[in-house]
């Protein structure tokens, strides 16, 4: 390239640096700047982080645990060892957070995360080719890959990945120019103590596909294995280096180990699908919204789905690894991302989600610590593996310019939809949480939401704590949803069953956790309309005994009328032995069906159903009463 | 509870370390743990390689 054929070397990296930013920052830029609180994403996670960057900050000025919180789940608390706790970003940042605060932050990381992936990429394919072209080339493939793509959907710990690149670069580096183990020991540690930081899941997955890298090389390419024999003590001690920077953190991860399967879905529901590699998701420009009946029958959500290689760049690849298999600057990438993308099906093959087969995963995905890795995201290192074959084959001698346009018209494939990569949101805090309404320190519950309610604490100044509910990345918290109501009033989809909930079990539940007031988010229009779920669960406070102090134009707040007892040991264990309502709801269609069918028969035979449902009745259905069955027509 | 892919691999991966003794093929233990973990694939290929291979001398 004749603009950088005389530049040192440095500047030519940090040029690729600042071109890779810039071109992350335009492409993700909000397109509508705004006064209004807005982040980057789409969903209630990046609230989350956002919390979490702004808990080193409260932890510091009111001298706080680092890994405990009373702030959500109160009055018992949470922890937050298990967490996507971002402890890195939170202090490294921790100047700018105060300084502008965490929305600014987070969002400014977000928009930082696709270039500095390039970037590290980059580095690596520099590395590896001494090619600055084919290295610019393997680190936009890896920096917008489909894998990032996804994550840049809503998650910051797993988009941040400048490290995993970076710890390859080093690699490379110590072994192209005889780094010494202290040198490389160093540099790792650091890197991976950094990315422990950033995601405790990326830094497991790292460290098991180093392993399996190295076992790779060791097979593939004997002439390298010296090479391997010399990088290994720095590797080593870099894996020691880096635990012995974290281990407060895994110190704390031990003490609390019990939470480690709370927040963790299953592998299984997560695992790509054999078509993921060559059907693109909505995400993708060419063909995306075409093919969504069928990519939504894949199993996890299209932020996780970053398997889309696309049938170009498919081919393409293995003809690359087939045709110089005997090479091993193509074969070990090339088994690599082969190893990465098999892993990625997780436990089982799926096939438009029917579960088709067995898949190698299937041995480790019960194991201790990996149990807690998404097989879907090991796609990040067959992203990586493929930037580096791609770099090497762009880099060979021959005729370039053939290639780059083979390459381009690959990733054509790849482009992003424009309708889901800038998306941004904006969060609407009700005014009583913020101007004061509320005394500080107040407990108390926010309806219906489940998920915006951290955005809303940060919002207000963490002026209160938030009762039994505070979503940070963790399952349904313990005890509270051993309520029967608990999945009901928070979670949508039960959110239909408010109206079959106890009022008197809701008024045990606020008393026992001594919650003092419940905002209802929602505006008049919402209220006056009766089948709204903020009409539903103002009507069931008042049942419960609570009445409307203030009323918003966004939000109502609940105080009690009189003071509420609490209930005694007793009592909450009845009530924890009821019927949860959606499963009540459940057993009346239950009902319904068998007993429309009894009379069906009856009606077509000409026979007297009576008999028929009281034998029902008295032997078969469960204690329902047969005359409470909805009968339509059947009647 | 065990799914009924699962059910699927061990019957398949009992069949072909069956079949690999019976036919003489190399390392019938590998093929049938190979069938075991990743059925979809190492199914075709053990049927492919069982047809490349010579068929076991009948017993007169």
């Amino acid at each position: 390239m004749n603009i950088t054929k005389n530049m040192p070397q440095f500047l030519q990296h940090e040029l690729a640096l600042l071109a890779f930013l810039v071109a992350g920052y335009f492409f993700y830029a909000n397109p509508e700047p705004n006064s209004v609180p807005t982040y980057f994403g789409n969903t209630a996670d990046p609230l989350g982080f956002i919390w979490f960057l702004n808990w080193r900050l409260v932890t510091a000025q009111h001298h706080l645990p680092f890994f405990y919180t009373y702030y959500a789940d109160a009055p018992f608390g949470t922890d937050l060892a298990w967490t996507t706790n971002i402890l890195s970003l939170g202090t490294l940042t921790f100047p700018l957070l105060a300084k502008f605060g965490a929305f600014a932050v987070y969002n400014g990381l977000m928009l930082a995360s696709p270039g500095l992936a390039c970037w590290g990429a980059y580095l690596a394919g520099f590395e590896l080719t001494e090619d600055y072209l084919a290295a610019l080339a393997a680190g936009l493939v890896f920096g917008f890959s489909s894998y990032m793509l996804g994550q840049l959907l809503d998650h910051l710990n797993l988009c941040f990945i400048f490290a995993v690149p970076f710890c390859l670069w080093a690699c490379i580096a110590a072994a192209k120019h005889g780094w010494n183990k202290w040198r490389l020991g160093v540099l790792l540690g650091v890197a991976l103590a950094f990315q422990f930081g950033v995601s405790q899941e990326i830094f497991a997955s790292l460290v098991m596909f180093a392993a399996l890298a190295v076992m790779v090389i060791h097979v593939l390419h004997p002439a390298a294995r010296p090479a391997l024999r010399r990088l290994l003590p720095g590797m080593t001690l870099g894996l020691c280096l880096s635990l012995l920077l974290i281990s407060p953190v895994i110190w704390e991860m031990l003490r609390w180990y019990g939470d480690a399967g709370r927040n963790v879905a299953a592998a299984k529901n997560y695992s790509t699908d054999l078509l993921g590699f060559i059907i693109p998701t909505p995400l993708d420009w060419l063909g995306g919204n075409l093919l969504q009946p069928v990519t939504k029958l894949f199993k996890g959500n299209y932020a996780e789905d970053g398997a889309y290689i696309g049938l170009p760049l498919l081919l393409l690849l293995v003809r690359l690894a087939w045709g110089h298999r005997r090479d091993p600057r193509f074969g070990i990438p090339g088994v690599i991302a082969l190893l990465a993308a098999v892993l990625s099906l997780g436990p089982y093959a799926h096939v438009l989600g029917h579960e088709v087969s067995t898949a190698p995963w299937i041995l480790a995905f019960k194991l201790p610590f990996l149990k807690s890795m998404l097989p879907m995201r090991f796609m990040l290192y067959a992203w990586l593996a493929i930037a580096m074959l791609l770099a090497t084959w762009l880099a060979a001698p021959g005729q370039k310019y053939r290639r780059y346009t083979a390459l381009a018209f690959c990733l054509l494939f790849l482009a992003p939809c424009r309708a889901y990569d800038r998306n941004w949101t904006q969060l609407a805090t009700p005014t009583l949480l913020t101007d004061g309404t509320l005394p500080p320190g107040s407990r108390i519950l926010i309806l219906p939401e489940y998920f915006n309610e951290m955005g809303y604490q940060y919002e207000s100044g963490m002026k209160f704590s938030l009762a039994a509910q505070g979503y940070l990345s963790g399952g349904m918290p313990e005890p509270f949803v051993k309520w029967p109501l608990y999945r009901t009033i928070f979670l949508q989809k039960y959110q239909k069953y408010i109206p079959l909930v106890d009022p008197h079990m809701l008024a045990a539940f606020l008393a026992t956790y001594q919650v003092q007031n419940v905002v209802v988010t929602g505006d008049a229009k919402e209220f006056a309309d009766g089948h709204t779920q903020s009409a539903q669960l103002a009507a069931l406070l008042q049942q419960a005994g609570w009445v409307a102090v203030l009323t918003d134009s966004d939000a109502r707040l609940y105080r009690p009328a009189t003071p509420q007892a609490v209930p005694d040991a007793a009592q909450i264990e009845a009530y924890m032995r009821m019927q949860r309502p959606e499963n009540h709801a459940r057993a009346i269609d239950y009902e319904t069906y068998w007993v429309k069918g009894i009379r069906t028969l009856a009606r077509v035979s000409g026979l007297n159903a009576q008999p028929f449902l009281s034998f029902y009745a008295a032997y078969a259905h469960p204690p329902l009463p047969v005359e409470a069955v909805p009968g339509g027509k059947w009647q | 509870m065990i799914s009924n892919t699962v059910w699927l691999a061990l019957i398949s991966a009992g069949f072909v370390y069956r079949d690999a003794k019976c036919h003489r093929l190399p390392r019938p233990l590998a093929w049938a743990g190979a069938v075991l973990i990743f059925w979809i694939v190492a199914l075709p290929c053990y049927l492919w390689q069982r047809s490349r291979h010579n068929p076991p001398a009948r017993l007169p």
